[in-house]
C-alpha cells in the first residue's frame, strides 16, 4: 500500500488539484495574520475553522484526482477496493497534516503570537487542527464523483453541509423539539471550533471529549466511506 | 524476441495450467445500468487456457461483462465463480492520459501490483521492445498517439506474466501491424501456459489464431456462441474484384449477372472519380473467380483489381448471429445487392 499511496500522492501533486484549495487556504491565513500581535486562541480557533473548509475541498480533490478507468486499474494491480480507498484518505490525510503544521508552526516561528503559547495549547492547537481536518476529510468523502457524478452537484451540497455544521450551535436552539435531533447528527465542527476559542487550561476535560467526540464522528464517516466502497460497483 | 520473453516470465511467475483451476463462471449474470438493462442473463464458462472472444456492435454489452469479470461491476442477479490461481489484469478501452511519462507509469504499476523491482525492470524492457514502444517510453502519456497509448495500456496489463485471468478490452485497436502480430503470438503462448483470457475484439487476426469459444452479444444478451470448430469451418476463402462498366449500366439489377454461381455482393462504388464508366465491387467465392473474370471481360467490362481477402471470417456475418463463413454485405453503399444464402443454422443458440 506504500507503493499505491506514493503514486496516488504523486499523480495529485502533478494534477495541480490540490492548488485550488491550498491556495484559498494560504492566503486566507496570511490574512489573518496581517497584524501582530495576535491572541493564541482566537488566532488559533480561525484557522482551525478555515482548515475545516480547505480539508473538505482539498478532499474532494484528491478522491476526484484519479480518472475512473484509472481507479479501475489501481484495483486490481493492488488487488482490493478497500486498498485503494485507504491509500486515497492516507493520501489526502498527508495534504491535510502538511497543511496542519504550517497552520501550527508559522505563526510561532513568525513571531505572530503576543507570548510564546504554553504546553496544552500547543496539544490544544495539534489536536484541534487535526480533528477538524480528519472531520473535513470524513464530509468530503461523500461527495466525491462516486456517490455524486457531477461536481456541479456535489460542491454545493458540500458547502450547504460544512455551513450547516459551523451553525449547528444556534440552529439547534430554534430547531422545534421534534427536529432537534438534526441538530446533534451535523458533524460537530462548532463545538470543536468553540471549545478551542474558549480555551482555558482548566476546562482541558470538556476540549478533549468534544475532540473525541469529533474525532468519532469523523472516522465512522470514513469507516462507512471505505465499507460502501468494497459493495458498490466502481466509478465507471 | 517473443521466445525470450516467453524465457523470461517462466523463471518467475506461475505459467503451467492447473487440473484444480476450474476457470472462471458465469450464470445467469444480469446487470442493470441506470435505467438501462446492460448484461440480461449471460452464461459464460472460460477454463484455464483457454480464449473466449467477445463480439457484438457498440453498447452490445462486451467492456461491461469485461468489467463484470474483472470485479469492477458487482452483477445484480446471477452469479460469477472464479476458481483460477493468479490475479487479474485488464486493459481497458482507452487509457487515461495521465500525467507521467510510460516508463513511470509502468513502473508505478508494477509496483503497485508487487513485482520486485529487478523483475519488472526486466519485464518492461522486454515488452517494450516487442511492443516496439521505443522512444515513447520516455514520452508524457499526454503526448502519445492512441496506438502507442494503447501499447503502453497493453503492457501494464501483461506486467504480471503467464497465468490468471487477462481480460483485453479491444487490444488490437489502433496497434500497428507488426505490435498486432505481436501481441496475438504473445497471447497464444500464455494461453498454452494457462492463461485464461476473455477479450473484446473485432479483428478477424486474434479470433483466428487464438479464440477457443466466440460469444456474440447484442443489447445485452448472448445471441451465439461459436466454437473453436465453427471458427475453423469458416469457408473458403473470398475474392474482391474490380471491374468498370459503362456509365449507367445497373449490373446491380441484371438478374443474369447477379445470380451467376459464386457472386456474393455486387456494389457500385461511387467513391471513384470516373465520369464515363461506373466502378463496381465484387465478392465472390474463390472457386468462381475466374467465370466471373470472364463474365466481365465478355459482356464488355474490365478488371481493374483482384484480390483475396486475407481473412476467411466475417465480422459482418458474426455480429449478425450468422455463421462466420457465411458472407453478407451491408448497406451504406449504394446499390449493394446481398446474395448470401443463410447459414445460421451451426453453432451454439443462446441458452
Amino acid at each position: 500500500m506504500i507503493h499505491l499511496t506514493r503514486y496516488l500522492l504523486r499523480h495529485h501533486i502533478r494534477s495541480q488539484k490540490y492548488f485550488a484549495p491550498v491556495i484559498f487556504y494560504i492566503i486566507s491565513m496570511l490574512l489573518i495574520y496581517s497584524y501582530k500581535p495576535n491572541p493564541i486562541a482566537d488566532s488559533y480557533s480561525v484557522t482551525a475553522m478555515l482548515l475545516f473548509l480547505a480539508a473538505a475541498w482539498l478532499g474532494v480533490m484528491v478522491m476526484n484526482t484519479e480518472p475512473a478507468k484509472q481507479v479501475q486499474l489501481l484495483v486490481l494491480h493492488a488487488g482490493s477496493r478497500r486498498k485503494v480507498v485507504t491509500s486515497q484518505l492516507i493520501c489526502a490525510w498527508i495534504m491535510q497534516f502538511m497543511l496542519t503544521a504550517i497552520t501550527v508552526l508559522y505563526p510561532v516561528f513568525a513571531g505572530m503570537f503576543e507570548r510564546q503559547p504554553t504546553g496544552e495549547e500547543w496539544m490544544m492547537t495539534w489536536l484541534g487542527h487535526l480533528g477538524l481536518s480528519l472531520l473535513g476529510l470524513g464530509i468530503s468523502v461523500f461527495f466525491q464523483k462516486s456517490y455524486i457524478p457531477l461536481l456541479s452537484g456535489s460542491m454545493p451540497a458540500l458547502i450547504i453541509v460544512l455551513l450547516l455544521s459551523f451553525i449547528q450551535g444556534s440552529l439547534s436552539e430554534r430547531l422545534p423539539e421534534s427536529l432537534e435531533w438534526i441538530g446533534r447528527i451535523l458533524p460537530p465542527a462548532f463545538y470543536l471550533v468553540r471549545e478551542m476559542m474558549l480555551f482555558d487550561e482548566s476546562k482541558m476535560n470538556s476540549f478533549v471529549s468534544v475532540m473525541l467526540w469529533t474525532v468519532i464522528y469523523a472516522l465512522g464517516l470514513l469507516i462507512i466511506h471505505v465499507w460502501l466502497s468494497g459493495r458498490r460497483d466502481l466509478r465507471g | 524476441m517473443i521466445w525470450s520473453i516467453l524465457g523470461f516470465f517462466k523463471k518467475s511467475d506461475q505459467a503451467s495450467p492447473d487440473l484444480s483451476d476450474r476457470g472462471i463462471l458465469l450464470q445467469q449474470v444480469s446487470k442493470r445500468l441506470g435505467h438501462a438493462q446492460v448484461l440480461n442473463q449471460i452464461n459464460l464458462e472460460v477454463k484455464p487456457g483457454e480464449c473466449a472472444v467477445l463480439v457484438g456492435r457498440n453498447g452490445s454489452g462486451k467492456s461491461t461483462l469485461l468489467r463484470m469479470l474483472a470485479g469492477i461491476l458487482l452483477p445484480d442477479t446471477g452469479s460469477i465463480h472464479r476458481i483460477l490461481k493468479g490475479s487479474e489484469r485488464y486493459a481497458v478501452d482507452g487509457l487515461p492520459r495521465l500525467p507521467f511519462t510510460s516508463g513511470e507509469y509502468l513502473w508505478e504499476m508494477g509496483r503497485i501490483r508487487g513485482i520486485r523491482p529487478e523483475v519488472l525492470r526486466g519485464r518492461i524492457r522486454e515488452l517494450s521492445e516487442l511492443l516496439y514502444l521505443d522512444t515513447a517510453i520516455d514520452q508524457k502519456l499526454p503526448l502519445l498517439s492512441k496506438g502507442t497509448l494503447q501499447k503502453v495500456n497493453l503492457i501494464q496489463a501483461l506486467l504480471p506474466g503467464p497465468g490468471g485471468l487477462l481480460l483485453l478490452d479491444e487490444p488490437l485497436s489502433g496497434l500497428d501491424i507488426p505490435a498486432q502480430e505481436a501481441v496475438v503470438s504473445l497471447l497464444g503462448q500464455w494461453k498454452d501456459e494457462g492463461t485464461c483470457i476473455v477479450t473484446a475484439c473485432h479483428e478477424t487476426l486474434l479470433i483466428e489464431r487464438l479464440a477457443d469459444q466466440v460469444i456474440v452479444l447484442k443489447k445485452g444478451s448472448v445471441l451465439r456462441y461459436w466454437s473453436r470448430e465453427d471458427i475453423l469451418q469458416a469457408g473458403e476463402p473470398v475474392v474482391c474484384i474490380q471491374s468498370l462498366a459503362g456509365a449507367g449500366e445497373d449490373l446491380a439489377n441484371d438478374l443474369s449477372i447477379v445470380q451467376q454461381q459464386g457472386v456474393m455482393s455486387l456494389v457500385h462504388n461511387t467513391s471513384s472519380g470516373i465520369s464515363n464508366a461506373w466502378l463496381w465491387d465484387w465478392k465472390v467465392v474463390q472457386q468462381s473467380t475466374d467465370d466471373v473474370l470472364r463474365m466481365i471481360l465478355a459482356s464488355g467490362g474490365s478488371v481493374v483489381s483482384v484480390q483475396q481477402e486475407e481473412s476467411q471470417l466475417h465480422m459482418e456475418s458474426l455480429l449478425e448471429g450468422q455463421h462466420p463463413a457465411v458472407h453478407t454485405s451491408r448497406g451504406g453503399v449504394t446499390e449493394s445487392v446481398n446474395l448470401s444464402s443463410s447459414m445460421d443454422d451451426a453453432g451454439g443458440e443462446a441458452q
